[in-house]
């Protein structure tokens, strides 16, 4: 099965039907519900969704870095090799080495009590086997790399005395060190101011090209996503709900959330007073998910009682090579655009609360 | 465009007279060192800040971390209080006022905060925060106060039986929502929200986006709306005050500062934010500022933004003398681009 257009790119990476799990005091929390992918080499696949979609979680289990995460079902196909049939010992080998991550906070991230370029170093002393002197070297080469100013001098500095772009550019830096084929990137620029946002984002980019890695990119932010990403994948309650290009998603979604995401932003070339649209209620629990459709019960299309609310709809192509809808009804969304969606909505919807679905008092 | 000057004067007619006018705020607070504690030096937070709010008018006040907008929405209320500068509130001075005519004017200015979570007391039921204020302040009755907690929640679109509920048994957006009612009890004339829709996602945003804005023709308010995502304020916004290292750089309408924005630091700035449209992101031109925002401690001598200035590159490369901008001090002058922007070098620019 391919699920993405045939490219003459190299597939690095193919999650097949993973499910993931974490067990809590309230119950089990099923994260990961089924979520199929593939990412090639030197393309930026996007991974969006709200907090709690089990965006980073996806992530975070490709590189087994949640000890109380279990992995129910599904393969992540590592370049061919199922990274969760490895030994333990081999796995470590793929982490940091062959997949880096740059992780939302940098200084949570980063060690406070070595300097930075020892930090960095240490990717290669523990991946390559540099000495001392040598990986001290490639730190300051990476550093400059990623457009810190003084690499030599920055790099025997402690993450407290960075600012916080120059952070996440060490985090770059540190994820780059072994030139690794993939890079996983969680939230980058979230916790930075946009015109440091801009720079890093650049930096990025840059590294890509240079070192020919594919990246997976999650994020909350749609801007970002239109800026960089060449294939995206939507997440809500755990399950895909729409993947495809970039164009696919943003000008011709087949599902009524991704939609529903595109209404409720604000844009800032909107220069008229148009509506934002509220996606009514709230996000579901993963304990307990709606059933049928996680997201019929804020979902406008819907069609209830039917297929909406009972039975869980599979992720299918409907539209161009690859563009796949987890919707019912995703057929009927064709030509349905945001305009459509400000249009319908009434002055009560626009101000509801986010109470659950069925309460009273909206 | 009034200028700041000629608005705060008392001679202006009552109907025209701000609600709010801030004039020459100053912000410093000490860097403490040593065994003892002793001021060794001092960060400006806000460096001079004149600004004006009419009624039921919102004005955004927008810029990056540290660059003071938060210092100075809370100086407006008098939560902190200025080093120097006066805040005018309805023309009376809020410096000299005490006692009890100040918790009047109290009484009608308010606040909403980023993190409602933060904000509300956990251990108190919704009920008992919104009674606080109408119990301090209007000394109502039991049943006066029930009844308008009632209606407070239905005012910001959650229901009355939510009263009894603690903040934790709230989602983020619906913990705003108190926030806001909490906020509107003492039906003031304006509000100060600094960050208010920053912590929530998209889809909740754009509820309580609207929500602000349903309240503020249904009563009359005037809003500081304090953010630093460009676009919400695009939205909401009548005016923009754009903030770098603690002072204004450019004011004007909505329609100025995104259209025809004059600072080299606002065109960055909206260059900078990313639009969630493929194609249009892909075609634009980015400004990339270098380095990052130099510490307040420590401004720079002239423009504070010289430093990451891609223009004073750019006009040094064509042979353009730009000492100016290390020597002077650049004030707010709407002489070249007709709203008032602080830079030698002002000229408008499509950045959007």
């Amino acid at each position: 099965m391919t699920l993405t257009p045939p490219s003459t790119r190299e597939v690095l990476l193919s999650v097949r039907d993973l499910e993931a799990k974490f067990t809590t005091d309230d119950g089990i929390v099923r994260a990961v519900d089924g979520v199929s992918f593939d990412v090639h080499r030197g393309e930026v696949f996007a991974i969006v969704g709200e907090s709690g979609s089990g965006k980073s979680v996806t992530a975070m289990t490709i590189l087994g870095l949640i000890p109380t995460v279990e992995v129910d079902r599904g393969e992540i196909l590592w370049k061919g090799r199922d990274v969760l049939t490895l030994p333990e010992e081999e796995r470590r080998k793929i982490r940091g080495g062959e997949i880096a991550m740059i992780f939302q906070d940098p200084l949570t991230a980063l060690n406070p009590v070595h300097t930075v370029g020892r930090q960095i170093g240490e990717m290669a002393r523990v991946h390559e086997g540099l000495g001392k002197k040598a990986a001290m070297a490639r730190a300051v080469e990476m550093l400059d790399l990623v457009g810190i100013p003084e690499a030599k001098e920055r790099a025997k500095m402690y993450p407290h005395e960075y600012s916080g772009g120059m952070r996440q550019r060490a985090m770059i830096a540190m994820a780059i060190t072994c030139k690794p084929d993939l890079l996983i990137a969680d939230e980058p620029t979230t916790a930075l101011d946009v015109t440091v946002q801009a720079q890093v984002l650049e930096v990025l980019i840059g590294i890509k090209d240079e070192i020919d890695s594919g990246i997976i990119l999650i994020t909350h932010d749609l801007g970002v996503v239109a800026g960089l990403a060449d294939q995206v994948m939507v997440m809500y309650a755990g399950r895909q709900v729409e993947m495809g290009t970039t164009e696919e998603i943003f000008y011709e979604s087949r599902h009524p959330y991704t939609l529903g995401l595109l209404a409720s932003l604000p844009r800032l070339d909107d220069e008229g007073d148009e509506p934002l649209v509220p996606i009514t209620g709230a996000p579901p629990s993963l304990i307990n998910r709606p059933s049928g459709c996680a997201f019929h019960p804020r979902c406008r299309f819907a069609k209830l009682p039917g297929l909406c609310d009972t039975e869980v709809p599979a992720l299918r192509l409907v539209a161009g090579d690859a563009h796949r809808s987890a919707c019912h009804y995703a057929e009927t969304l064709e030509g349905v655009t945001v305009d459509t969606l400000r249009a319908e909505v009434d002055q009560a919807e626009l101000v509801a609360a986010d109470i659950d679905a069925g309460e009273p008092g909206a | 465009m009034t200028e700041v000057s000629t608005a705060a004067t008392p001679e202006a007619a009552p109907g025209d007279q701000p609600l709010l006018v801030a004039t020459d705020l100053v912000k410093d607070f000490p860097i403490r060192g040593g065994v003892l504690g002793r001021a060794v030096g001092q960060v400006s937070a806000v460096a001079g800040v004149s600004l004006h709010v009419q009624r039921r008018e919102t004005l955004g006040l927008v810029g990056e971390s540290g660059c003071g907008k938060s210092t100075t929405g809370r100086m407006l209320l008098d939560l902190i209080a200025p080093t120097s500068g006066e805040v005018l509130f309805d023309g009376q001075s809020l410096g000299r006022t005490r006692g009890k005519d100040l918790a009047t004017m109290r009484r009608r200015f308010q606040i909403v905060f980023q993190d409602p979570y933060a904000s509300l007391n956990p251990r108190m039921t919704v009920g008992s925060t919104l009674a606080e204020p109408l119990k301090v302040h209007f000394g109502w009755r039991d049943d006066q106060i029930h009844d308008r907690v009632q209606e407070l929640l239905t005012l910001v679109g959650l229901s009355p039986e939510h009263a009894n509920r603690f903040p934790h048994e709230f989602s983020g957006g619906q913990r705003q929502r108190v926030g806001i009612a909490r906020a509107l009890a003492l039906e003031p004339e304006l509000i100060v929200l600094d960050e208010p829709v920053s912590a929530l996602d998209v889809s909740i945003q754009a509820g309580v986006v609207n929500l602000l804005e349903m309240l503020q023709d249904k009563l009359g308010l005037a809003y500081v709306f304090i953010a630093h995502d460009l676009s919400v304020v695009r939205h909401i916004a009548d005016r923009v005050a754009v903030m770098y290292l603690g002072k204004i750089v450019e004011e004007g309408t909505r329609d100025e500062i995104y259209g025809r924005p004059g600072h080299p630091y606002t065109q960055a700035l909206l260059s900078a934010v990313p639009l969630p449209d493929p194609r249009r992101e892909k075609a634009r031109q980015r400004i990339i500022l270098r380095g990052d925002v130099p510490s307040p401690a420590n401004p720079p001598s002239g423009c504070r933004f010289r430093t990451r200035c891609w223009k004073k590159l750019e006009l040094e490369e064509g042979g353009v003398d730009t000492s100016a901008c290390v020597e002077q001090e650049p004030f707010l002058d709407s002489a070249t681009i007709g709203h008032p922007v602080a830079c030698h070098f002002a000229a408008t620019r499509d950045v959007v």
